[in-house]
């Protein structure tokens, strides 16, 4: 007789696979859930917690009873009148000798955080924020806990940022952990790189350049080590993407091969996050965070405690001002100011809103150049009006002097009736600019003068752009591969432009760090501009850059 | 008699062990479709349409997506009848958020100043109370439709392509209408 399949081996290890696979599934559903209370009831444990904490951290009241957001001239918030803890979801446990409850921010804060490390703004949506509350037996103590994950690690499956606690990590969590007060002052940083906690490899040096010898497979050659400075800021949002403010959080300084730097968005292994508080010596106005060990990961598979250090304030960078270099620090925060300034200047306001009339009435491109009347003035010659031919109505020839009859020509201005940011064309041109005879033979100085100011407006209907160079070296290596193929630069742009549905991501994911891009709000009349950036990983998101 | 109620007990015991390790198995299937945060719209793919490994894109009629693409689109890349429909989802910030017309212009202009491409078509139509940018072009010897919504409350939309090889324009043109008029935002 034939034997009935439900009575195999096959069968019964069928089921039994089964039922293992569904048991480990439902269960690691479940832990989630379980974070969940089944009941809206508080435990007394939680009841003394939230006692304390609303004592510790009253919600101011206005006249008409809601919350107040204190604010300070910088526009710095106390977080504590921000955001608070939804202790209807919280997870009570205890770890490391103390009493832990863990929550997630209640629903409706309109609150959103990331971190900028340099020029490198983490995707927002890699961040999550909990609060702790811990308890010694003695008294509690309060955390904000941020987890920023590595887009590497969350691979676009967003639920795993929820599968990371206090108490347990993934063993694969790569990111950082930073921890704050309630009122959002920053206690220290960590970085995770699979699971394990990164350690600093040597220590900072308080110099700017240091020589030393490395062997190398061709002999003894001397490398020259130079020290690279990372401003690292934690950036705020709405919840809809408005930045509300930046912190500066302190500086970490690296050594590395001038061989092989590293400056391309995405590239490299980030450090760990600065230390708090900062110790020691200060280069050129920045504090440097000297090494110092982290603490131990406690090895029960949870993230490094909170430090009982109270909290610093680092003031931020300010520009170094013993540096006879006239070409301004390269922090397109550093830049803002001064595009915004130039932006309301009388003959600039006036060239920009007649080329918006042209945005929106003609198919020709029009321009004007912005001729400074001197080096050390600020007004500018009311310069022609240049406009393109039927024929070719998105090629303008511009012009270029350097003389004080003249002008000094530091930027061009014109619309693009399309609609787009800056094209390629337009940022080389600032390029052939700084190579025309009629600069070069002005000296040194008008070059390095040139060079700090040189900048390319583009008028839309929508927004209006500013280009200005970051790094002229990094802008001369695109400024090659254009002039070897330009279709395929070209063509490079108009892909990425529908791939990304952003013409600015396009641009910024080629130009990198070669430029700084800064574009007003398409529905605002105060044309205030904002850098913008790409935040990290593979979405090419385009974001603004948080400004301090 | 006692042989036969053990036989008896056997078989019901074997179809309740069946009915529950079924009941498992359909949980165990519902465990795993709960969406990814990001994914702001529900899209039912014509009937045929099959999801597809990225990596699985060069053994199509169509031209394979080289390794960026197939790296940006990696969770939704779908394969039916050698039409080839790849999408995603972006977010504009405040900033930078235009309307489909201005986009249109934009994106438009940008492929007729290029001569790799060639657009045979650009319209603003909408499926399901959601508008849509529609720009059909043409690169070398391969059809593009690409299709960009309106944004959400959020300010995200989906961006997506059908990419088909000469003389499934009408096939594509069918599965964009199929998948877009059941295509509606979540939690709108």
């Amino acid at each position: 007789m034939k034997r009935h399949w439900f009575r195999s081996n096959s069968f019964k290890f069928f089921s039994l696979f089964i039922l293992i696979t569904a048991v480990i599934t439902i269960h690691s559903c479940k832990k989630d859930l379980k974070n969940i209370p089944e009941t809206d009831d508080v435990s007394d444990v939680v009841a003394k917690a939230k006692a304390w904490y609303e004592s510790a951290y009253p919600i101011n009241q206005n006249v008409t009873g809601g919350s107040i957001l204190t604010q300070s001239v910088s526009g710095q918030r106390d977080l504590s009148q921000w955001i608070k803890p939804d202790w209807k979801k919280n997870v009570t446990y205890n770890r490391l000798g103390k009493g832990v409850i863990e929550m997630p921010i209640a629903a409706g804060s309109n609150f959103q955080s990331t971190v900028r490390i340099g020029n490198r703004l983490i995707n927002k949506a890699y961040s999550r924020s909990y609060f702790l509350l811990l308890n010694d037996g003695k008294q509690y103590k309060a955390y904000i806990m941020m987890i920023v994950a590595d887009s590497d690690y969350v691979k676009n499956d967003f639920t795993k940022l929820a599968r990371n606690s206090y108490r347990k990590h993934e063993p694969d969590f790569s990111g950082y952990l930073m921890y704050f007060t309630p009122k959002g002052d920053y206690l220290a940083g960590y970085r995770y790189k699979g699971g394990k906690l990164v350690v600093r490899s040597g220590s900072d040096s308080p110099t700017n350049e240091k020589k030393t010898q490395n062997v190398k497979t061709n002999g003894l050659i001397p490398d020259k080590m130079v020290q690279e400075c990372t401003d690292w800021y934690i950036a705020y949002y709405d919840s809809e993407g408005v930045l509300i403010y930046a912190v500066y959080i302190g500086t970490t300084c690296d050594t590395y091969d001038d061989g092989q730097p590293d400056d391309s968005p995405g590239g490299g292994d980030p450090p760990p996050p600065p230390k708090c508080p900062p110790v020691e010596s200060s280069v050129n106005n920045h504090l440097l965070i000297n090494f110092i060990p982290p603490p131990d990961d406690p090895g029960d598979g949870g993230y490094v405690p909170p430090p009982t250090d109270d909290p610093c304030k680092p003031d931020p960078p300010k520009p170094d001002t013993t540096k006879t270099d006239t070409v301004p620090p390269n922090d397109p925060c550093a830049q803002k100011s001064k595009i915004n300034t130039t932006s309301q200047n009388a003959t600039i306001k006036t060239q920009n809103t007649i080329l918006a009339n042209y945005a929106n009435t003609s198919s020709l491109e029009h321009g004007y150049a912005q001729n400074l009347k001197s080096m050390t003035g600020s007004t500018y010659f009311d310069s022609p009006l240049i406009t393109a031919n039927a024929a070719t109505p998105d090629i303008l020839n511009t012009t270029f002097s350097w003389d004080s009859t003249n002008g000094f020509t530091i930027g061009f201005s014109h619309d693009h009736p399309n609609g787009t940011a800056p094209s390629p064309q337009d940022i080389f041109s600032m390029v052939i600019n700084s190579q025309s005879q009629k600069l070069t033979s002005a000296g040194t100085t008008a070059v390095s003068f040139y060079k700090s100011n040189a900048s390319v407006t583009v008028v839309t209907s929508d927004n209006n752009y500013v280009v200005t160079v970051r790094n002229w070296t990094a802008l001369q290596t695109l400024y090659n591969e254009y002039l070897q193929n330009k279709a395929a630069f070209d063509k490079e742009i108009t892909d990425n432009t529908a791939l990304f549905s952003s013409y600015e991501a396009a641009l910024l994911s080629k130009f990198g760090n070669s430029i700084n891009l800064y574009s007003d709000y398409s529905s605002s009349q105060s044309k205030t501009f904002y850098p913008l950036t790409i935040t990290t990983g593979t979405d090419h998101d385009i974001s603004e850059v948080p400004c301090p | 008699m006692i042989f036969q109620k053990c036989l008896v007990h056997k078989n019901t015991m074997k179809r309740i062990y069946l009915i529950f390790n079924l009941l498992l198995l359909s949980m165990f299937a519902l465990a795993q479709q709960q969406p990814s945060h990001r994914e702001i719209m529900t899209l039912k793919m014509p009937k045929g349409a099959e999801k597809i490994d990225a990596s699985r894109v060069g053994d199509l009629k169509v031209r394979k997506l080289d390794k960026k693409k197939a790296d940006f689109f990696r969770d939704h890349i779908y394969l039916k009848d050698d039409l080839l429909n790849y999408y995603t989802y972006r977010t504009d910030i405040p900033l930078l958020r235009k309307g489909l017309e201005n986009r249109q212009r934009q994106m438009v202009s940008l492929l007729r100043q290029n001569p790799s491409f060639t657009v045979t078509g650009s319209d603003i139509v909408t499926y399901n109370n959601i508008k849509y940018l529609i720009i059909k072009y043409q690169e070398d010897n391969q059809w593009y439709i690409w299709y960009s919504s309106d944004y959400n409350k959020e300010g995200s939309f989906i961006n997506g392509f059908i990419q088909y090889s000469k003389g499934d324009d009408l096939k594509a043109k069918q599965y964009l209408e199929d998948m877009l008029s059941t295509t509606k935002f979540n939690n709108q």
